[in-house]
């Protein structure tokens, strides 16, 4: 039983983990986006908003050069006896690199659709940007940031070639449920593959009719 | 308050007293003001101002006019009537339209009507100017 | 004291200018920025607020400096103490009335006194979104005066009412001016409004200050020629027969004057007026 849940529990620890990284990350970042014009502006913006566009695979082979030991980031890490491939961790950092768009590109979305006027009226009662942030800004936008946090958790339940690449296949470790449902069809064993996929369909699910609602009931709309 | 246009031909002044003669819609006005020419940056001889009038103070003569100190008079038709207990207000067109109201006694006594000929007469005293906006 | 005196690039109907803001204002003072959209008004306000920076000069308030270009002071909006009253109101959605208020608030205490000064005792829980536009002006009437500011500005905060609504709340304001005695700077496009409010008006046109005095010295100009005017305030519209008669207070006196349709259909109590008359036709008499 234990190794039968164990690569549901992974995927969820995972999720879970990078969507609240992400979330400390993420939106302080998209707030930023959208509170600034400069040059460039738009690279910066295509940049976060690649992993959207690029086959998982690119994006999971690059990462592999660039965390492996021989790559860039991965031959620092070395020196401090941290390997980040084939490990949760670099699952973890890969996903957050992954998902970013999925969290930022909502989030700012809702930033730049707050009326100015209401962080200026904020300031000129006498609020710090810091109380203003998070007394004002944040609870305005809580149908955007809820779509950004569930899409993000959905992203990386959902991925799989960033993960194959980064992380293989190592039960415990890096066995997700996506890569746990492609092993039980190789090997086979479709009935496993089939409690996998079935848990990931409902919780998917039920995700969004939950969003869906709150949202509603949030712009005022009955259910 | 009536408020017509009219164009300034000359002025002149003694003292602080300005006789203004003016033209409007044909009819050739004078007025009398208490002001200083420089303070009236717009009275000046060719332009466009306003001449203002209290409705109250335009008298009605109908027929033949004797011999009158009046000055100002403006000939023309009575367009609409509002007739009230003491007081009835007439419409008046000469080339343009203005208001005089007079008691209803004399309106009975004239014998007044819409589309009757009649001419409007005000003391020059009574004009005041304004600036055209 | 309030003492402006800055130069901003602003965009005006006739292009780029640059606007040079001198303004005075006396503490506890009610004044108001008349002029068309586009002049520059709200501009001023925001300027002060610190909201937006000016691209020289300095502002002072009450001796302090908040804006100073030359010796690079620029006090931060929070600490500037502006209560500033938006168009839009911008009241926090995620609040209900009195936790608007509430957030603003210096001295918890005075929370519940504000919305009662406002009115809105019973609406209090309501979110803002439920609330009418008057009802909506109350609240961040209430807010902004709860943050304790040193001046209250207010961006045309009753264009987007209906007359009666804005001639109510007009009064409200001045009653709130008299009892706490805060200083008030308005912007205003409606002369009425500034008659009734405030002590002192500066005009702006493109950017330009063209007039500035008391609202009786700037708007009685001479349009009309006349040595026996005054400027008075309606008392009452009584129609007599097919004449109108007005009660006026004219300084400390109330007079009655005969009036005709035309002078008297669009006029209400509490509307500003001007009287006058040709200097010939008062009589005198010595007392």
């Amino acid at each position: 039983m234990r190794e039968l849940l164990s690569p549901l529990i992974l995927t969820f620890e995972l999720a879970a983990v990078t969507t609240f990284l992400l979330a400390v990350t993420a939106i302080p970042f998209a707030y930023w986006l959208s509170s600034v014009n400069f040059r460039g502006k738009s690279i910066v913006e295509s940049i976060t908003g690649l992993p959207i566009v690029l086959p998982p695979s690119v994006l999971g082979f690059y990462l592999l050069v660039f965390m492996g030991p021989h790559g860039p980031l991965g031959s620092i890490l070395e020196e401090f006896n941290i390997r980040l491939v084939f490990t949760f961790e670099g699952l973890v950092l890969a996903s957050v690199i992954y998902s970013l768009p999925f969290m930022v590109q909502p989030v700012q979305a809702g930033f730049e659709a707050l009326p100015v006027s209401l962080k200026e009226a904020s300031y000129t009662l006498g609020k710090s940007k810091f109380q203003t942030f998070f007394r004002v800004v944040l609870p305005n936008i809580k149908p955007s940031l809820i779509t950004g946090i569930v899409l993000s958790f959905a992203h990386t339940v959902g991925e799989f070639g960033v993960v194959l690449m980064i992380g293989g296949s190592i039960p415990d470790q890096t066995r997700v449920a996506s890569i746990a449902i492609y092993d039980q069809v190789e090997a086979m064993n479709y009935g496993t593959a089939h409690f996998y996929s079935a848990v990931l369909f409902v919780l998917a699910f039920l995700v969004l009719v939950t969003v869906n609602m709150v949202n509603r009931k949030i712009s005022g709309k009955t259910i | 308050m009536n408020q017509l246009e009219a164009k300034v031909l000359h002025y002149r002044t003694s003292g602080q007293i300005i006789l203004c003669e003016l033209e409007t819609f044909g009819s050739e006005v004078t007025a009398v003001i208490l002001d200083s020419p420089g303070e009236l940056a717009y009275l000046k001889e060719g332009n466009s101002l306003n001449i203002l009038f209290k409705e109250t103070e335009v008298i009605i003569a109908a027929g033949e006019i004797g011999q009158l100190s009046l000055n100002n008079r403006f000939k023309g038709t009575i367009t609409a009537m509002e007739k009230g207990d003491i007081f009835t207000s007439l419409s008046i067109d000469f080339g343009t339209g203005i208001t005089s109201v007079i008691t209803t006694k004399s309106v009975n006594r004239l014998g007044l009507a819409v589309g009757k000929e009649v001419t409007a007469l005000v003391k020059a005293n009574e004009i005041a100017i304004g600036r055209r906006d | 004291m309030i003492e402006i005196d800055v130069v901003k690039r602003i965009k005006t109907a006739s292009g780029e200018v640059d606007m040079h803001a001198k303004v005075d204002i006396e503490k506890g003072g009610f004044c108001s920025l008349f002029g068309k959209s586009g002049a520059g008004k709200t501009t001023i306000m925001r300027l002060l607020a610190g909201l937006t920076d000016p691209d020289d000069g300095v502002i002072k308030i009450s001796g302090k400096t908040w804006y100073d270009k030359k010796n690079k002071i620029n006090i931060p909006v929070n600490r500037r103490k502006c209560g500033f009253v938006f168009q839009d109101y911008a009241l926090f959605p995620n609040m209900t009335v009195r936790r608007n208020v509430d957030y603003a608030s210096v001295n918890k205490s005075n929370v519940d006194i504000l919305i009662d000064m406002v009115g809105m005792t019973e609406l209090k829980d309501r979110k803002p979104a439920t609330l009418s536009g008057g009802q909506r002006q109350r609240v961040a009437l209430a807010r902004a005066l709860a943050a304790e500011p040193e001046i209250l500005l207010l961006d045309e905060p009753f264009a987007a009412l209906d007359a009666d609504m804005r001639n109510t709340l007009q009064n409200e304001l001045k009653t709130i001016h008299d009892t706490l005695g805060v200083t008030t700077i308005l912007v205003s496009h409606d002369k009425g409004e500034v008659f009734k409010l405030a002590n002192k008006v500066y005009v702006l046109d493109d950017g330009v200050i063209t007039n500035v005095g008391s609202p009786e010295e700037v708007f009685t100009d001479n349009t009309i020629s006349g040595k026996f005017k005054f400027t008075g305030r309606v008392l009452k519209v009584e129609k007599a027969d097919c004449l109108y008669i007005l009660t006026l207070s004219i300084g400390t006196e109330v007079g009655h004057v005969v009036a005709t349709h035309s002078e008297a259909h669009d006029l209400a109590a509490g509307d500003r007026v001007l009287v006058y008359t040709k200097a010939f036709n008062p009589s005198v008499r010595k007392i």
